[in-house]
């Protein structure tokens, strides 16, 4: 249960912020935007509190909230963010140390990968791959079967792997 | 998936726990007090801002009262000009505007006090006595009598 008076809410945010960040920006993409979402997140979580039996784990109703403000956002932003994916183009900075390129050359492709994921598919992989929620979770916060999801991050994961090799 | 998939992605995973790499250092230390400063009510949400969409309606609702605006208050000069136009001229009975092709025909008139008749005037044609014999005796005691009452 939260506290009416909020006295624990800056503990929350301390623990559940870089999940939520991680969360938010890949169905975003961009940090400007998954920065606005968060602190929306937050903002939501604080206002509906009292809303909170917990029924459900604290990190489940906060990631709902977190999915359905990015959605919300991406659907306001559609011609926006169509033009952001064609047009995003980040190039590694020539004068880093060769390890620290080598993994911001990884990290470049993961990100354009997930770029060519629907939505959908993004949420999925990214719940499931970076913040390692279980299916019955995530099952939780999208009210989707698990069968669905294991199916989704399946042909997601597919799709990466796809755009990996071909871009090595 | 198969085995070979899942490796590599395990793999990737082991080298690179994260993906964004353009998140400001400091970035999740001061998430906290930034956001308790706006749900404590010392700020409004970020994000929601008037879209680009309402700005730009506003600012077009704007231009148009102007506009109207303008074209009514242009309007109204032109009518008062006119006005004028008509009353500085000069005095007479009655002022006849003839224009051609079926425009209009503006006409004013003055208390006829500067008029000045001619015998040969055509206007006149009997003499005014004449007209008192047409005149009922009553009708002309009664006038006198109202001269008498009003001192004319």
């Amino acid at each position: 249960m939260l506290k009416q008076d909020g006295s624990d809410f800056r503990q929350i945010i301390e623990d559940h912020s870089r999940p939520l960040y991680a969360h938010i920006r890949s169905i975003v993409l961009n940090h400007q935007d998954a920065d606005d979402v968060l602190q929306n997140t937050f903002i939501k979580a604080w206002t509906n509190r009292e809303s909170f039996r917990g029924d459900s784990e604290l990190q489940t109703w906060l990631f709902r909230i977190a999915t359905n403000e990015a959605l919300q956002h991406l659907r306001k932003n559609r011609i926006r963010n169509l033009f952001f994916l064609r047009n995003e183009n980040l190039k590694p900075d020539p004068y880093e140390p060769a390890s620290q390129q080598d993994g911001e050359r990884i990290k470049e492709k993961l990100e354009e990968a997930m770029k060519r994921l629907s939505p959908q598919q993004r949420i999925v992989f990214s719940m499931k791959y970076f913040n390692e929620l279980k299916y019955s979770q995530m099952a939780e916060i999208l009210q989707l079967a698990e069968g669905t999801l294991k199916a989704t991050y399946h042909q997601a994961a597919k799709k990466i792997e796809q755009y990996l090799l071909e871009n090595e | 998936m198969n085995d070979l998939n899942k490796n590599r992605l395990d793999e990737l995973k082991s080298r690179n726990p994260g993906v964004f790499q353009d998140v400001p250092p400091g970035y999740f230390d001061q998430l906290p007090d930034a956001i308790m400063e706006k749900v404590q009510g010392k700020a409004h949400p970020k994000g929601k801002r008037l879209s680009g969409y309402y700005i730009f309606g506003i600012a077009a609702g704007i231009l148009l009262l102007l506009g109207l605006t303008f074209v009514f208050l242009t309007l109204n000069r032109t009518e008062n000009t006119a006005i004028q136009l008509t009353e500085n001229q000069t005095p007479a009975t009655v002022l006849l505007d003839t224009v051609e092709n079926n425009e209009t025909i503006i006409e004013t008139t003055e208390p006829a006090t500067t008029v000045t008749l001619s015998k040969e005037d055509p206007v006149i044609e009997e003499d005014p006595l004449n007209e008192l014999e047409e005149i009922p005796l009553e009708a002309l005691l009664d006038y006198l009598d109202e001269i008498d009452e009003f001192g004319f």
